[in-house]
């Protein structure tokens, strides 16, 4: 249970971490108990002038005083009693006899490391009386350190550990700490939204704030914080303070993707390494995918770009960067890397895309790719880390396959690998050239150019006629004029077909 | 009048002990003085005790107390004659003829001491002291309540070194001379006029060591009715399982956990300094200073030192009241706990709780 009461109990000030290196003596009945307010006790009087809810901090251990201070405390109604041990001089820990005896009154007794007696009580007091001043000097000592330090990981989380007592973790979306050490019990789906979560655990709260979040607004990367304090004006502040850390953490995020993206060869290792590691994939990989920007979880499908006929010498930024304006000017935000050969570009989705997205997809990519002599494939959608080298190794697959098409999707090259087949068997060309004999030279190839065309367009006038930049009937026309000396009607599906792969054939002949 | 006799001194000194509170010399040392005066009584005879009403108001007496560490005498003997000679060095200081000899501290083997010196110089006792029982310091006297002088007072060791001390601070001054004269050393101080002793001073107080004296060597009877009988009631029978002694400050304090042998899970807690001081159980103080607390081997019945008070012991703590003239609001602040630094007031003595 989330404890939504606002009064801090003895338990609440040993786990939040306000009496420093406290621990529990005795009395762990007497935890549970509200504290509503602190006092310093120098002697049995200021300890007699306790009253109910009061914490009582004795300057004092001698023994005697000990047990005579709980027994007061017990009658008092007084919450706790706190001995301060100091870090020099002689100190005589509670003995068993007094254990014993705090143990049967339920007074919870404490012992907390300080020089000043009266610096643990300010700090105690403010817990309890002024709550937001010591979230606010939490905050103040947070950021103070923060900006004294190299924000990464491993500084804010050793701040926030050191300030707030809690343990932390960076953690990716899926769930992989790149730092810390992962809360146990950590709900699978705490970080799956986009904002800044409180979770209940076997053992304390939660607390998940989004580090870095994309235009998408999925969140890449999380600062997780374990607190034991179950009290909620606690998780509260330790969800505020973790915040302003997470500021400092996109900062650096941000840093080390601006160096990131200095080295963007590094980027072509990376993604060679990330199709390398197949289905296993190293937190340390991950981290650097992180670091990239590249988003691991979710449904990725991938699309690999190249030049067509091949061009080596296109591969630098500044062609890089155009192909990237190019796609994100469609709408097609993504991850692009180039290679050796071509460009490796994958975008992700929460959940598995419709079929109909990949039509959307080819149509989008042919815009994008139809000012350069570029060719794409694309894979299928594949879920996680490792789906994002297998749909790059279908798209590469599906890229080898275009032939005279911009875009191809694996799931067409069955049909391409037929027709591509058609194109190399010379009866066939044989057949399809003597077929189409009647047209050839006829008005400049026009009339052929126009056929296929047509034909590619569904028997469409108008599309065909929009890619020809010629008039509607003009397509009609040519086309009448192309049946009568053919021979053939269109209307005729087998005719229809067999003139299609002719033209196809003779196209693809002519090509090679 | 009341002719003490050799045969009497084992029962007078273990009623001295008994007196102490754990203080003032132990048993063993006790003993040795115990030793001494029936060696001195040997030679000159029975000491005449007289009580308050029989003693001449205008005679003198001379007080005599032992100061520093009383286990040091183990390995520094006394001489015998130390008392005497400090008698001396004061008297050509101050003439006044002596008349008798009275008590300073009846609890442990100052006790005895003032016997001795009866014996030795042929002089009765008057049954007076300044105690009551055992205190650690020099002013914790009802004379010195009532504004007596303790001053001149001469300082002698064995080795026959003497100092004869008139300053104010006294307690300082004779415990740095005491220091440098090997760890202890004999002290007289300035004769009283009886009629003053006797009329601040805790009367009756050597018959008071007499009577717990035979009481407590009734071995047959149980502890319980011997500490009625004494008119105090017996706190607990348990064993020590905590010790813990520390060395800062003036005199050395420690603190013992006894775990109640007849109760599971009942602590009784000793604070101690040179005596025991205060007794609690369960956070809640039980007997407090100028009351006694006697701690007795569960054994043997021999009275248990704090000094000597050790792990695993087991032991039956008792409590008796203290002498009447302390436990008077004016008197408390001298002898209550605050004096040897607690923070805990006086807790009027209850009979058998």
């Amino acid at each position: 249970m989330i404890d939504d009461a606002d009064s801090l109990t003895v338990r609440d000030l040993l786990e939040i971490g306000v009496l420093g290196e406290a621990c529990l003596l005795a009395g762990e009945r007497g935890v549970g108990t509200e504290v509503t307010d602190v006092r310093l006790a120098a002697d049995m009087t200021a300890v007699e002038a306790c009253s109910a809810g009061d914490l009582v901090i004795l300057t004092g251990h001698q023994p005697y005083l000990v047990e005579v201070a709980l027994r007061r405390a017990y009658s008092a109604d007084v919450r706790a009693v706190v001995l301060v041990r100091p870090t020099t001089g002689s100190y005589q820990p509670p003995s068993t006899a007094t254990v014993s005896f705090a143990n049967r009154l339920g007074v919870p007794l404490l012992q907390t490391k300080a020089d000043d007696p009266l610096l643990v009580a300010d700090s105690l007091r403010t817990a309890v009386r002024r709550p937001e001043v010591a979230a606010a000097r939490l905050l103040n000592a947070v950021t103070t350190r923060l900006g004294r330090s190299r924000p990464d990981p491993r500084s804010v989380i050793t701040i926030l550990s050191g300030e707030l007592h809690v343990t932390c973790a960076v953690m990716s979306a899926d769930g992989t700490a790149i730092e810390g050490v992962s809360p146990p019990g950590l709900p699978p789906d705490l970080l799956v939204g986009s904002v800044a979560t409180t979770v209940e655990l076997p053992e304390g709260v939660a607390v998940a704030v989004p580090v870095e979040t994309d235009r998408t607004g999925h969140v890449h990367l999380w600062l997780v914080s374990h607190t034991r304090g179950r009290n909620k004006r606690w998780a509260e502040t330790v969800q505020q303070i973790s915040q302003v850390a997470s500021w400092a953490l996109g900062n650096w995020v941000a840093a080390e993707r601006l160096e990131t993206e200095r080295r963007a060869r590094s980027r072509g290792s990376l993604l060679a390494e990330l199709l390398a590691a197949g289905d296993d994939v190293p937190p340390q990989l991950v981290q650097q995918a992180v670091l990239a920007g590249w988003r691991l979880d979710g449904w990725h499908t991938g699309v690999y770009a190249l030049p067509n006929p091949p061009s080596p010498g296109i591969f630098d930024a500044a062609h890089t960067e155009r192909l990237r304006v190019e796609l994100s000017r469609r709408g097609l935000h993504g991850q692009l890397v180039e290679g050796a050969e071509g460009w490796s570009f994958w975008l992700t989705n929460d959940s598995e895309p419709p079929q109909s997205q990949h039509r959307e997809l080819t149509a989008k990519l042919a815009q994008a790719l139809s000012s350069g002599n570029l060719v794409a494939g694309v894979g299928r959608p594949h879920p996680g880390a490792a789906g994002v080298g297998r749909t790059l190794a279908e798209a590469r697959e599906a890229a080898a396959m275009t032939g005279p098409a911009k875009v191809v999707h694996i799931d067409e090259l069955g049909v391409r690998r037929l027709l591509s087949m058609a194109a190399e068997t010379p009866a066939l060309v044989e057949q399809a050239t003597r077929l189409l004999e009647p047209l050839a030279g006829v008005e400049d190839g026009q009339l052929l150019r126009t056929l296929a065309v047509y034909l590619d367009e569904e028997s469409v006038t108008s599309t065909a006629a929009v890619r020809l930049k010629v008039h509607r009937n003009t397509v009609a026309q040519r086309i009448n004029r192309a049946e009568q000396l053919l021979g053939v009607s269109l209307l005729n599906p087998d005719e229809r077909l067999a003139v299609h792969l002719a033209c196809r054939a003779v196209r693809a002949s002519d090509e090679t | 009048m009341h002719l003490l006799q050799p045969d009497e001194v084992d029962q007078l000194a273990l009623g001295v002990v008994m007196l102490g509170s754990g203080g003032g010399g132990g048993e063993r040392e006790t003993h040795a003085f115990a030793a001494m005066l029936r060696q001195e009584m040997r030679q000159s005879g029975p000491v005449a005790v007289l009580s308050p009403e029989e003693a001449d108001p205008d005679g003198s007496g001379a007080r005599v107390g032992l100061i520093g560490a009383p286990t040091v005498m183990i390995e520094k003997l006394p001489s015998g004659q130390e008392a005497e000679d400090a008698l001396k060095a004061l008297q050509a200081h101050d003439s006044t003829p002596v008349t008798a000899v009275i008590g300073w501290e009846v609890g442990g083997c100052n006790g005895l001491l003032p016997l001795i010196l009866a014996a030795r110089l042929g002089l009765p006792y008057v049954d007076v002291d300044g105690m009551g029982r055992a205190f650690p310091r020099i002013d914790q006297t009802t004379y010195d309540a009532a504004g007596l002088p303790t001053i001149p007072l001469a300082i002698t060791e064995p080795g026959g070194n003497r100092a004869v001390l008139d300053a104010t601070g006294i307690e300082k001054l004779a415990r740095t001379v005491m220091v440098d004269f090997g760890g202890w050393a004999m002290m007289v101080a300035k004769p009283l006029r009886l009629a003053d002793a006797l009329k601040v001073g805790v009367t009756g107080s050597l018959a008071r060591a007499l009577e717990l004296g035979e009481i407590w060597s009734r071995r047959a009877v149980s502890v319980d009715e011997r500490a009625k009988a004494s008119g105090g009631f017996l706190v607990a029978r348990g064993k020590v399982v905590e010790v813990w002694r520390e060395s800062v400050g003036e005199f050395p304090r420690g603190t013992v956990a006894l775990r109640c042998l007849d109760a599971d899970d009942a602590y009784v807690r000793l604070e101690m300094q040179g005596e025991y001081l205060v007794a609690l159980a369960d956070g809640e103080p039980l007997v407090t200073t100028p009351d006694l607390l006697c701690c007795l081997d569960a054994e043997s019945g021999k009275p248990v030192s704090t000094e000597r008070l050790a792990f695993g012991a087991v032991v039956d703590v008792v409590a008796l009241p203290s002498p009447a003239r302390w436990v008077r609001a004016e008197m408390l602040g001298r002898v209550d706990p605050r004096a040897f630094g607690y923070d805990l007031d006086y807790v009027p003595f209850r009979g058998c709780p």
